[in-house]
């Protein structure tokens, strides 16, 4: 829930080109930035489809959504570190 | 219980409808209205535009074909070559994106639609970069994930709703 707030106020303080009113769906959201905080919400909506497909009971749902989606997030953080790191050392060593 | 291949079906025309079909309405509900969450958030990110198919063209798109195909047949004909028209399925596969976005159900072919339709004959202008391949990833997220849906309702339909 903490990760969303946050999600929403980075995209609510995203900077919107003040020239041209956006027009949503029209022209693409003005995110360019912080596109990469857009694959959490994907992240949300892949894990409750999968777990509302896969449980048997949908009482079971949510905590099994916020199981998966806690390791996506954090599946997802750890290759960007280690591919973080990847870049560094190899930037060092040319 | 109603056959699967209609549960299939429905479940393509409406993401979610296959298990409402056969009586599981809180799974329709969240599976539906999820994917099609997505599906709008794609188009919201990337701009209509995201929805691109090779059968489905502006006035441009077309008239840009129609030259490039016109362009081959004048080069066929110089080397004395029988003109071959361009396969449906290579011409299908030279936007691959729209199999998976297409898979969310009519949503998809009408979104493909208003976007070569909307703002005359160029159609709604095209997204760029990053916004643009996220907007693309979302939409055909949303439509592999209706795939499952399909699959799984038509399944549970052939063993009475049960897995």
């Amino acid at each position: 829930m903490t990760t969303l707030v946050a999600v929403a106020m980075t995209l609510a303080s995203a900077p919107v080109d003040a020239s041209s009113s956006f027009r949503p769906f029209w022209q693409p959201l003005p995110v360019w930035n912080y596109w990469y905080l857009l694959l959490v919400p994907l992240c949300l909506g892949v894990s409750i489809v999968y777990k509302s497909i896969k449980c048997h009971r949908m009482r079971q749902v949510p905590k099994e959504a916020a199981v998966i989606f806690g390791m996506i997030l954090a599946g997802m953080t750890f290759a960007a570190v280690v591919l973080l790191v990847l870049v560094r050392v190899m930037e060092k060593a040319r | 219980m109603p056959p699967p291949p209609l549960v299939a079906l429905v479940g393509w025309l409406v993401p979610g409808a296959g298990y409402v079909m056969i009586g599981q309405r809180a799974r329709g509900a969240v599976v539906g209205i999820t994917i099609l969450l997505i599906f709008v958030a794609g188009l919201l990110i990337g701009g209509v535009r995201v929805i691109d198919s090779s059968y489905i063209e502006s006035v441009q798109q077309r008239q840009e074909r129609e030259h490039t195909e016109a362009d081959a047949q004048r080069d066929a004909r110089r080397m004395n070559r029988a003109y071959v028209p361009p396969n449906p399925i290579a011409r299908t596969l030279q936007k691959p994106w729209f199999i998976g976005q297409a898979l969310a159900g009519p949503v998809a072919i009408a979104a493909n639609v208003v976007a070569t339709r909307w703002g005359g004959e160029n159609g709604a202008p095209f997204s760029h970069a990053r916004v643009y391949e996220i907007g693309v990833l979302y939409t055909a997220v949303a439509g592999m994930l209706n795939l499952m849906a399909i699959i799984d309702s038509a399944y549970r339909a052939s063993n009475e709703g049960d897995r």
